[in-house]
């Protein structure tokens, strides 16, 4: 393929391989890191809203049971 | 272009907009880079002194150029903060620090790894080497200072200070090989100013790659700064919408 013999000879990149190799991983590496961060962040954060809005129905619903139950003793 | 620059300004364009540019972007990005990678690592000749080694100047000369263009777009946005008080500028540039930080450590660690089989050495205190070193630094610095911060103005100020301050350090990293002696070779066939110097088979991968890895780093840009958007503008209507809608699927 392309300016190689074989496949072999590719991986090997002529006795540079472990630099060569290390240097794409790298920048695979940072690519993927780029992408993922932001988006995990972005879920993360509707998650937590979610939570927040959760926690506040729950507080909402507390209140009004208690509210019932007061009402009820008075009467 | 004014008025183009004055829309983007607004939060809510600026997210409209980058939502409809970004499966564009991805695609195009995708592709330079796919053409330019298989292209630089598999099908150019090899070096005729480097032997194979020098494929890594194909992610190494781009990830530096856009690392230093980085800086200076954080500094521009910066400016833009202080000046004309944009909230949007500040938002561009907090997303410009960690992105501009793996550009920097993918330049350092290219290069280093090129040094080791090249130079003899994986690391020397030259003015190229140095003056990248300090960027990495500043950019870190950046971050953290507003991290330090608990109140979000107080902290955007003092990052735009900083970061117009630093920003005489990327014409160093740039003239570094002009100005003094070192190590660091000077600009190379592989950049857009000296382009006689080797065939075309040799330098246009890293166009390829180069313009990929431009459309990358928007997009990655543009992810920061979307969801900087949403959480200082959650208590607009339109943003109030936009989390609703999506706070099932998280």
């Amino acid at each position: 393929m392309g300016s190689f013999d074989s496949f072999g000879e590719f991986l090997s990149m002529g006795g540079y391989a472990i630099y060569v190799w290390s240097a794409y991983a790298f920048f695979v590496v940072i690519l993927i890191f780029n992408i993922w961060q932001p988006m995990l962040a972005r879920k993360k954060y509707f998650k937590q809203l979610l939570k927040r809005e959760q926690v506040q129905q729950e507080r909402a619903q507390a209140r009004h049971n208690q509210e019932e139950m007061t009402n009820d003793s008075a009467s | 272009m004014w008025q183009w620059l004055f829309k983007l300004s607004s939060p809510k364009w600026f997210y409209t907009i980058s939502g409809q540019l970004m499966p564009w972007l991805a695609a195009l990005t995708t592709l330079l880079l796919g053409i330019g990678l298989v292209w630089g690592l598999a099908f150019t000749p090899p070096d005729y002194q480097m032997g194979e080694n020098y494929r890594i100047a194909y992610i190494h000369v781009p990830a530096a150029s856009i690392a230093m263009g980085c800086y200076y777009m954080m500094a521009c946005m910066a400016a833009a903060f202080l000046i004309w008080r944009i909230k949007m500028a500040d938002m561009v540039a907090k997303a410009c620090a960690p992105v501009g930080m793996t550009f920097t450590a993918l330049a350092l660690f290219t290069g280093s790894v090129w040094g080791i089989p090249t130079w003899g050495t994986w690391w020397i205190w030259d003015a190229r080497l140095t003056s990248t070193l300090i960027m990495l630094f500043l950019f870190i610095g950046v971050m953290a200072l507003r991290s330090a911060y608990d109140s979000e103005a107080a902290g955007s100020k003092a990052c735009a200070v900083l970061s117009l301050v630093g920003v005489v350090n990327v014409p160093i990293i740039k003239y570094s090989v002009e100005w003094w002696n070192t190590l660091h070779q000077g600009a190379s066939s592989l950049s857009l100013s000296n382009t006689s110097a080797n065939p075309p088979e040799i330098w246009l991968p890293a166009f390829f790659v180069g313009f990929g890895l431009l459309g990358f780093y928007l997009i990655a840009i543009i992810l920061r700064t979307r969801n900087e958007i949403l959480i200082r503008e959650r208590r607009t209507d339109w943003v109030v919408d936009i989390l609703n809608t999506n706070k099932g699927f998280s």
